[in-house]
C-alpha cells in the first residue's frame, strides 16, 4: 500500500547551526506514528516545516503521491492539503465560543456579516461528527482542559485532515479523559487518516502507537514497530546515556520527622487531614485531578488561610499564615503551573533564580556581583541550559524552566520542598535531570520532599511513602514496595462526595 | 551546547553582537536618537545649542523628569499612577500655607514631601487593601486631591515666597549649574542604584513580570506595591517645589495634565504597560525628549499650532525607531 | 475585615485632620459658597464662570453677592476646572437650568457654542445674564461684558508708548477661539499700526503659569532683542515675570497684563510688570444681578447691554481711589 506521507533526508539550519541533519521520516493511512525525542531533538522543527512554517533547507515531502512544493508551501497551503496540527497550548481563542471557534476559518470567507444560524448548525454537524457533546454556545475559556482539546481535535478534523499532528495531547488530561481521546483516536484512524503523535509519555505510546521513530540531535536513531518496542532500549536510544533514578545510592529515610501535620480543616478538605513527613524522605502525594493535593500543598505553603490544624516544624508548632512565613521558615513550592505561578518570564534567568534569595535577605542593598556569581554557579550545577544568565526565561525549553525554579529554591537554603507535579510536560532526559536534583537536595541533613503527581506510575518509581487522597480528603497510606498502580486507583476512585 | 527548543536563532558573529548588545540597552538608544535631534536642531538654530539653553532644557525638564521617575516604578510594578499632577498641586498648596504662616522653609518643604507621600499611601493601600485597580484608585485620587488644593487656597495662588524658597527653583550652583537640574541627578542617580541594586528595586521588576510568582517566592508584595506608590507621591510633593521655586507662587490649578507627560516619558523610555520592563536613565531621556521638541519649536518660532502636530509625529518617530531597534 | 478598614481609615483621617488644620486659616476668605439663605430668600442665582481657578471671578462673585444681599437673593458659584473646557461649560449650564434657579451669570468660555443651552435656560423660565464674555445673539436679558478687544488694544498703544514705537514684542494668550482671545488680538493688531514695531506669533497657553514660563524663556532665547510682553491673563504673567527675572532682563523688557490679581500687585509694584488692564469684575457681578431682578420683576432694563471699557493701570494712576476699587486684593472679599 501506498505511504501516505514520506519525508526523505530533511536538513535545516539556522544561522549556521544545525538543527535537522538529513531525517526520514513516513506516515502510512490509518496509522499512529509516534515520535520520541528530547527537547532540542528536532522534533518540533521537523512538524514546523511539515506544517509550511519553515522552510527547509534540503530534502524532499510527499503527500498521497504528490510531492510538496516548498517555494510556495505556506501555512494556509499546508492548511489546504489537509495537513492540520493540534497543539500543547491550544490555538483556541477563550474570549469566544466554541461555535464561533469553530467557524472562524470560514469568516474571512463571509461577505462581512454573521449568519449565526449557518454558524451553529455547522458547529453542530462537526460536533457529531466526532461524538463529542458540548454546548455550541459555551464560551471556550469556560471548559476544561480535555474539553479544549476535543474541540481543536474537531477544529482539526473539520479541516478535512489527511495528516494530523498531535503534540503532547494527554499532557494535561487526566485518566479517563486520556481514555477518551484514544477512543476518538481509533475513529479518526478508522478513516484512513494519519497521526503523527509526539508525546513524552512513554507508557502510552506502546498503548497507541503504531510504530516509534526516535530522533536524537536531528537524525532518525531508530523506527520501530510499537508491540515490539523496549522502553528502556527506547529512553537509552532518546538521551544517548543512562537515566538517572532517584532512589539510586540514596541514604535511608531518617525516623525524625520534618514536618508534623494534624488535623488540618479548611473549605478545601472533606475530612482534616493529618500525617508526617520524615527527614530525608520523599513523600509521594497522588490522586485525581481535583482530589485536593494541590489545595494540600496550599495549605501548608500557607497560600489558603486553615480553618484548624496544626503545623508542626522539626517540632515546634507553627503558623503559616502566608508564603512569606512559608519561605522564612525554609519551605519551598513548585507551582503546578510553572509559566502563570512559578516565573518571572520576561526576567532572566539570573533574576529569576536569585528571587526567593533575595526575598530572605534582611538588607537592602545586595551584592550585584556576589548574585552573578551564585547564580552562575547554581546553573553550572543543576545543568540549566541557556543562552548565558542574562537570558530571558520565556525562551527556555520546559525541563530547563523547571530547573530554573527549582534553583531559585535551592539558592534560599530550604528544608521542605513541595513539588507539584514537576514533570508534567518535560522529557524523559530533563526529567531524570530532576530526579537526580531531588536525590541531591534529600542526601542533606533536615531535607525532605512531597512530591504531587497524578502520575501514579511516577510516584511508584519516585516516593518512599505514598499518600493517596481523593474527593478532599487523605484515604490511603501505602508503601511503594507493596502496592501496585491498581491499588492505588482504587483508592483514588472512592470519590468522597462532599 | 545551547540547546534551547526555540525559534529564536543562537547568537550569530561574535563581532556584532557586541555593538548590538550595547543597543539592546533602551537607553542607550534612546540617548542616540536624543543627541541626534540636539544635533539637527543646533544646525537649523543658533540659539538651540548653547551652554545656557542646554541647561534650560534640563530644567525645563526637571519637574516632569522627577515626577516620571516615580511613575517609571509604579509603571515597571505592572500600575499606574493618574494622581501625580493633582497631588502635584495640593502638596505645594499646604506646604505654602505653612510657609506663609511660619515663614519656616525647611518645615514647609517638609510637609509638601509629606503631603506628597501621604496621597501616595493612601493610593497604596486603596490598591493592595481595598483591591481597587491603580487606574480607578489614582483617577479618583486625582480629583479628590485637585478639589483639597482648590478648597485649602480658595482657587488663588499663594504668592509672596521668598529668596529661600526660589532658590530650589531659580538657584545656580557655580553661576551655571541650575538647582532643579542638580536635583533631578541626585534623583535619578538613586533612582538607578534602587533600581539595580537593592531588593526593594528587584521585587519591582518581579511583580511587574509576575506579581504571583513574586508572592509565591516569599516577596511580601503588598508592601512593595505601598512603597511604590508612596515614592511617586513624595516624588510628585517635591517636583511641586521646583516649580513653586521657579514661578515664585504656588499654582492651585498646576500640575494639570503632569501626569500624561510623566507616563508618556516612561513610555517613550521603552518600558512596558503591562510591567515588568522599564529602565529608570531611559525615562530620564524620553523626559528629555519631550522638552527638547517642545524648546526647540518654541526657539524656530514654529507656528504653535503645527507645533502639536510636529510633537506627534517626532514622538511617534522616536518609539518606531527603538521598535525597531528591538526586533533585531 | 475590621482590620483592613481601619487601614484605610487612619491614613485618610490623618490627612482630613492635617488638610482641615490648613483649611481653617485658609478658609477666612471663604470659597465663594452659598451664603446662609435669608428666612425668605427669592431663590438662588448661580454663577458659572469660565474656570474656577482665575481669582478674577471670586471679585465678581462678591459683586454678585452683595447686591443679591440687597434683594433678598443667594448667589451659588460653579463652574468647569479650567478655561479649556467648553463643553464642560455648556453641560454645566444645561445642569443647572434643571433645578430651576431664579436665575444664571454666564460668563461664556465660547460666545457661538453656549447660545443652545442659554437659549434653552431662557425657554425653561431661567433668566440669563451675560457677564465678563457674552454670547452672540439677543437671548439673554442683559450682558455686562468686558470689550475685551479694547483692553488688547489698550494694552498694545501703552507698548509702543512704553517702547517708543521701536521693538520686537511677543503675545501670550489663553487659548485661541475662545472669547478672550479678543485679547490678544486687539494687541496684534495695535502693534501692528507702527512700522517699526513687530509682534510675534501669538503663543496659546490656557493660562497656565509653569507653561509661560517655559515658552516666555523659550522666546528670549530664541529671539534676545525681544522688548516686550503681553500677558493676556495674570497666571501668564506670573510665567513671563519670572522667565524675565531669570534671564536677568526683568528690567529691561516691558510686561503688560491684563487682571490686578494678588499675586500681580507685588511684581506690579517693584516694576516688573510696567501696567495692568483691569476689568471691573465686582461692577458686572452687581449688575447681573441687579439686571436679573428687574427681569424677573418685569421692569424694563434700561441698558441691557454694556460694555465696559477696562482700565489701564499705571504707576502714575495706582494710588487713586478708582484704581484702589479695581484691585483684587483678598480683603476685599474677607468677610
Amino acid at each position: 500500500m501506498d505511504k501516505l506521507l514520506s519525508m526523505t533526508g530533511i536538513t535545516k539550519a539556522f544561522f549556521g547551526v544545525s538543527v535537522l541533519k538529513g531525517v526520514d521520516f513516513d506516515l502510512n493511512h490509518g496509522e499512529v506514528h509516534v515520535l520520541l525525542g528530547e527537547n532540542g531533538a528536532g522534533k518540533s522543527t521537523l512538524m514546523k516545516i511539515l506544517s509550511g512554517a519553515y522552510q527547509l533547507d534540503a530534502g524532499a515531502v510527499v503527500l498521497d503521491g504528490q510531492p510538496i512544493d516548498f517555494a510556495t508551501f505556506t501555512p494556509k497551503a499546508a492548511d489546504d492539503r489537509g495537513i492540520v496540527t493540534v497543539y500543547q497550548n491550544f490555538h483556541l481563542i477563550p474570549h469566544l465560543s466554541v461555535a464561533e471557534n469553530l467557524s472562524l476559518a470560514s469568516f474571512t470567507h463571509g461577505r462581512g456579516f454573521i449568519h449565526w444560524k449557518q454558524v451553529y448548525a455547522h458547529a453542530n454537524t462537526v460536533l457529531q461528527k466526532i461524538d463529542f457533546a458540548i454546548d455550541p454556545k459555551a464560551k471556550v475559556r469556560d471548559l476544561p482542559v480535555s474539553q479544549k482539546q476535543m474541540l481543536e481535535i474537531a477544529i482539526a478534523l473539520s479541516k478535512n485532515a489527511k495528516v494530523l499532528i498531535m503534540d503532547e495531547p494527554t499532557a494535561a488530561l487526566s485518566r479517563k479523559e486520556t481514555e477518551t481521546l484514544f477512543k476518538t483516536i481509533a475513529d479518526i484512524k478508522a478513516r484512513g487518516i494519519g497521526i503523527i503523535y509526539i508525546s513524552h509519555k512513554l507508557e502510552e505510546v506502546k498503548l497507541i502507537g503504531d510504530r516509534i521513530t526516535v530522533l536524537r540531535d536531528g537524525l532518525t536513531v531508530a523506527t520501530v514497530a510499537a508491540r515490539d518496542a523496549d522502553l528502556q532500549q527506547i529512553i537509552g536510544l532518546m538521551i544517548g546515556k543512562e537515566l538517572s533514578r532517584v532512589h539510586e545510592n540514596r541514604a535511608s529515610v531518617s525516623d525524625e520527622e520534618l514536618l508534623r501535620v494534624d488535623g488540618l480543616q479548611n473549605r478545601h478538605f472533606a475530612a482534616p487531614i493529618s500525617f508526617a513527613l520524615h527527614k530525608r524522605e520523599v513523600l509521594g502525594i497522588t490522586g485525581l485531578v481535583g482530589s485536593g493535593k494541590t489545595e494540600l500543598a496550599h495549605a501548608i505553603f500557607g497560600v489558603d488561610r486553615l480553618d484548624a490544624g496544626a503545623l508542626s516544624l522539626a517540632g515546634r508548632l507553627v503558623r503559616i499564615d502566608s508564603p512569606r512565613k512559608a519561605v522564612a521558615l525554609g519551605i519551598g513550592y513548585l507551582p503546578e503551573d510553572r509559566d502563570a505561578d512559578g516565573l518571572c518570564l520576561n526576567l532572566g534567568v539570573k533574576e529569576n533564580v536569585s528571587l526567593v534569595y533575595l526575598a530572605k535577605l534582611k538588607s537592602l542593598l545586595f551584592s550585584v556581583a556576589q548574585e552573578k556569581r551564585t547564580v552562575a554557579g547554581l546553573v553550572d550545577s543543576i545543568g540549566i541550559k541557556a543562552a548565558g544568565i542574562a537570558q530571558q526565561v520565556k525562551y527556555l525549553s520546559g525541563g530547563n524552566k523547571q530547573k530554573v525554579v527549582f534553583g531559585k529554591w535551592l539558592s534560599a537554603r530550604c528544608n521542605l520542598l513541595i513539588l507539584d507535579e514537576p514533570t508534567i510536560g518535560i522529557d524523559i532526559g530533563a526529567r531524570g535531570e530532576i530526579y537526580g536534583l531531588i536525590r541531591q537536595f534529600i542526601a542533606g541533613e533536615d531535607r525532605a520532599v512531597i512530591f504531587i503527581s497524578s502520575d501514579m506510575a511516577e510516584i511508584l518509581e519516585v516516593a518512599d511513602r505514598i499518600l493517596v487522597m481523593a474527593g478532599g480528603a487523605l484515604v490511603a497510606e501505602l508503601d511503594p514496595k507493596h502496592t501496585t498502580k491498581q491499588e492505588i486507583m482504587q483508592y483514588s476512585l472512592r470519590a468522597v462526595t462532599v | 551546547m545551547n540547546q534551547v527548543e526555540t525559534s529564536q536563532p543562537s547568537t550569530a558573529t561574535r563581532a556584532s553582537a557586541g555593538i548590538r548588545g550595547l543597543f539592546r540597552n533602551q537607553g542607550v538608544s534612546m540617548l542616540v536618537i536624543l543627541a541626534l535631534m540636539w544635533v539637527v536642531l543646533a544646525f537649523l538654530s543658533k540659539y538651540f545649542f548653547t551652554v545656557d539653553n542646554l541647561f534650560e532644557i534640563t530644567l525645563q525638564t526637571a519637574v516632569v523628569a522627577i515626577i516620571a521617575a516615580g511613575q517609571t516604578l509604579v509603571i515597571i510594578s505592572g500600575g499606574i499612577d493618574l494622581s501625580v499632577g493633582s497631588v502635584f498641586a495640593c502638596a505645594a498648596v499646604v506646604g505654602g500655607v505653612v510657609f506663609t504662616s511660619t515663614g519656616n522653609l525647611l518645615l514647609s518643604l517638609l510637609t509638601t514631601l509629606g503631603v506628597g507621600a501621604l496621597f501616595g499611601l493612601t493610593n497604596g493601600l486603596l490598591i493592595t487593601k481595598v483591591r481597587v485597580p491603580p487606574f480607578i484608585a489614582t483617577l479618583g485620587m486625582m480629583g479628590i486631591a485637585r478639589g483639597l488644593a482648590l478648597i485649602i487656597s480658595s482657587g488663588i495662588p499663594i504668592y509672596g515666597l521668598d529668596d529661600s524658597y526660589k532658590f530650589i527653583g531659580q538657584g545656580k550652583f557655580f553661576d551655571v549649574i541650575p538647582v532643579p537640574t542638580v536635583i533631578v541627578l541626585v534623583v535619578y542617580a538613586i533612582g538607578y542604584v534602587v533600581m539595580n541594586y537593592t531588593r526593594f528595586g528587584r521585587f519591582v521588576y518581579s511583580i511587574g513580570s509576575n506579581a504571583e510568582a513574586a508572592r509565591l517566592s516569599g516577596i511580601n508584595v503588598p508592601l512593595v506595591i505601598i512603597g511604590i506608590y508612596t515614592i511617586s507621591g513624595l516624588l510628585s510633593g517635591l517636583a511641586s517645589t521646583i516649580e513653586a521655586g521657579r514661578l515664585a507662587t504656588i499654582q492651585p490649578a498646576g500640575g494639570n495634565g503632569y501626569e500624561l507627560l510623566a507616563i508618556g516619558a516612561v513610555l517613550i523610555g521603552g518600558a512596558s504597560t503591562f510591567g515588568g520592563e522599564g529602565s529608570i536613565l531611559a525615562t530620564l531621556i524620553g523626559a528629555l525628549l519631550v522638552t527638547t521638541i517642545r524648546n526647540g519649536l518654541n526657539i524656530l518660532g514654529v507656528n504653535a499650532f503645527w507645533q502639536y502636530v510636529v510633537n506627534g509625529v517626532v514622538i511617534i518617530g522616536a518609539v518606531a525607531i527603538d521598535q525597531y531597534r528591538r526586533r533585531r | 475585615m475590621s482590620r483592613k478598614l481601619s487601614l484605610i481609615v487612619a491614613p485618610l483621617l490623618v490627612l482630613a485632620l492635617l488638610l482641615s488644620a490648613c483649611v481653617a486659616p485658609a478658609a477666612a476668605p471663604a470659597a465663594p459658597a452659598a451664603d446662609q439663605p435669608a428666612a425668605a430668600s427669592k431663590g438662588e442665582i448661580v454663577f458659572i464662570p469660565k474656570s474656577t481657578s482665575a481669582t478674577f471671578y471670586l471679585f465678581l462673585v462678591k459683586g454678585a453677592q452683595d447686591k443679591a444681599k440687597e434683594l433678598g437673593y443667594t448667589v451659588d458659584y460653579q463652574g468647569p476646572a479650567t478655561e479649556a473646557d467648553i463643553a464642560a461649560q455648556v453641560d454645566l449650564v444645561r445642569n443647572i437650568t434643571k433645578k430651576k434657579p431664579a436665575g444664571i451669570l454666564l460668563a461664556a468660555l465660547d460666545s457661538q457654542a453656549l447660545i443652545p443651552p442659554v437659549e434653552e435656560a431662557i425657554k425653561a423660565g431661567v433668566p440669563v445674564a451675560m457677564v465678563d464674555s457674552g454670547i452672540d445673539g439677543d437671548a439673554p436679558v442683559a450682558s455686562i461684558i468686558t470689550d475685551q478687544y479694547k483692553g488688547g488694544f489698550m494694552a498694545g498703544e501703552e507698548m509702543a508708548r512704553l517702547l517708543d514705537k521701536k521693538g520686537l514684542v511677543a503675545n501670550l494668550g489663553i487659548q485661541a477661539g475662545s472669547v478672550s482671545a479678543g485679547r490678544s488680538t486687539g494687541f496684534a493688531e495695535a502693534i501692528a499700526q507702527y512700522p517699526d514695531m513687530k509682534v510675534l506669533e501669538t503663543q496659546w497657553t490656557d493660562a497656565d503659569a509653569a507653561k509661560s514660563l517655559n515658552i516666555a524663556t523659550d522666546l528670549i532665547t530664541g529671539n534676545p532683542e525681544i522688548a516686550g510682553f503681553f500677558a493676556a491673563a495674570a497666571p501668564i504673567a506670573t510665567g513671563i515675570a519670572q522667565a524675565a527675572k531669570a534671564k536677568g532682563i526683568d528690567k529691561k523688557v516691558k510686561i503688560i497684563t491684563f487682571d490686578p490679581s494678588p499675586e500681580i500687585l507685588p511684581l506690579f509694584e517693584d516694576g516688573t510688570i510696567n501696567a495692568i488692564i483691569a476689568q471691573d469684575p465686582y461692577q458686572m457681578g452687581y449688575q447681573g444681578v441687579a439686571a436679573i431682578d428687574a427681569f424677573i420683576n418685569g421692569t424694563k432694563i434700561e441698558n441691557s447691554k454694556i460694555e465696559l471699557a477696562p482700565v489701564m493701570i499705571t504707576p502714575e494712576n495706582y494710588k487713586s481711589p478708582e484704581v484702589e476699587a479695581l484691585l483684587q486684593t483678598p480683603d476685599k472679599f474677607q468677610k
